[in-house]
């Protein structure tokens, strides 16, 4: 059977398939910390499978542990998901100035990718319909982690409390965002972030993070216009 | 959450045709994991329990100082994970 619609499905599933590697220990990490963090195992099911957002579903985890309040939670997953959403569309954006996606793009937007190699298709105009190709792609990364959460979810009891394992978060978290690290307002804004996070641990419901992010973005801004100024 | 997630989503295919003329608003995208990130990262490094801060030879800030290194120069993300994790246990337990 080869009609159109199956081998575009096939193709968004071969082209998606180097980058399942690198999301699984993500996803098991993810079932891992969901047990961790004190959901029960349907519980944790649930958020992978409706939330299914990579980074942000472990961001909304490190704020769990913390007993942030549900609104703050909610609040924080949208910023984070909205960090990927609308980096999404600027990926496709992107495509139309550079051919091949940056390395640095890819592991940090891990649920964009399906979406990111959509769109490099789309470019290329090599795929009769894009949207079967999306699903190949999507889909098949969707199978990946929810297979790989639900072993982190059921086989993490394996892995003592000790060990906290949950410390491989900040770890891929500083993997993750070390190397776009790249330009003056970037270097304040993660100084400042991390400091203010600091700074306003003890606030109440976690309001901490948001003033954090708030504030440092805000400065971030200030200084890359200040050197855009200066350049001109 | 998910329904939520998936309106934000389908609003910014949409909402980036308008938007993506302002270099300012591109500029505000590309701080945000700059900047959301750290907020998470910082804490967890710095205040296992109460604030250990920057005097503690802590597992934790050792490992995370390692990682920072190895992702610099290094493109694999696998392998800083590996490794900061494995430089963590055994600071932790040695």
């Amino acid at each position: 059977m080869k009609n159109g619609k199956y081998s575009d499905f096939t193709e968004g599933l071969k082209d998606i398939l180097p980058v399942i590697p690198g999301i699984i220990p993500f996803a098991i990490i993810s079932g891992i910390s969901a047990i961790d963090a004190g959901l029960s195992e349907i519980m944790a099911i649930f958020l992978s499978f409706v939330v299914y957002a990579g980074a942000s579903q472990l961001a909304m985890l490190s704020l769990i542990m913390q007993n942030a309040s549900d609104t703050v939670i909610f609040l924080t997953a949208v910023v984070v998901n909205l960090r990927l959403t609308m980096y999404s569309a600027g990926v496709s954006r992107e495509f139309s100035r550079e051919r091949f996606l940056k390395k640095a793009v890819l592991s940090y937007f891990i649920t964009d990718q399906a979406y990111a190699v959509t769109f490099a298709k789309l470019k290329a105009g090599k795929v009769k319909d894009h949207f079967i190709y999306f699903c190949g792609a999507a889909v098949s990364m969707w199978a990946a982690w929810q297979i790989s959460a639900f072993i982190g979810i059921y086989g993490g009891k394996i892995f003592p409390q000790e060990l906290q394992l949950d410390f491989a978060i900040p770890v891929t978290f500083i993997a993750i965002i070390i190397p776009l690290i790249r330009t003056w307002e970037k270097i304040v804004c993660f100084i400042m972030s991390g400091l203010l996070s600091i700074l306003f641990f003890n606030f109440p419901m976690k309001l901490g993070m948001l003033a954090s992010v708030g504030i440092s973005i805000s400065a971030g801004l200030l200084i890359w216009k200040y050197t855009e100024k200066r350049k001109s | 959450m998910g329904i939520a997630t998936y309106i934000i989503r389908a609003s910014f295919i949409f909402g980036e045709k308008y938007f993506s003329k302002n270099p300012v608003f591109d500029k505000f995208i590309e701080l945000i994991p700059v900047c959301v990130l750290p907020a998470l990262i910082f804490p967890a490094v710095f205040m296992t329990h109460s604030k250990l801060d920057i005097i503690g030879n802590s597992p934790e800030i050792i490992a995370s100082i390692a990682v920072a290194i190895i992702s610099w120069y290094r493109k694999n993300l696998l392998l800083s994970i590996i490794t900061g994790m494995t430089l963590f246990y055994l600071i932790k337990f040695l």
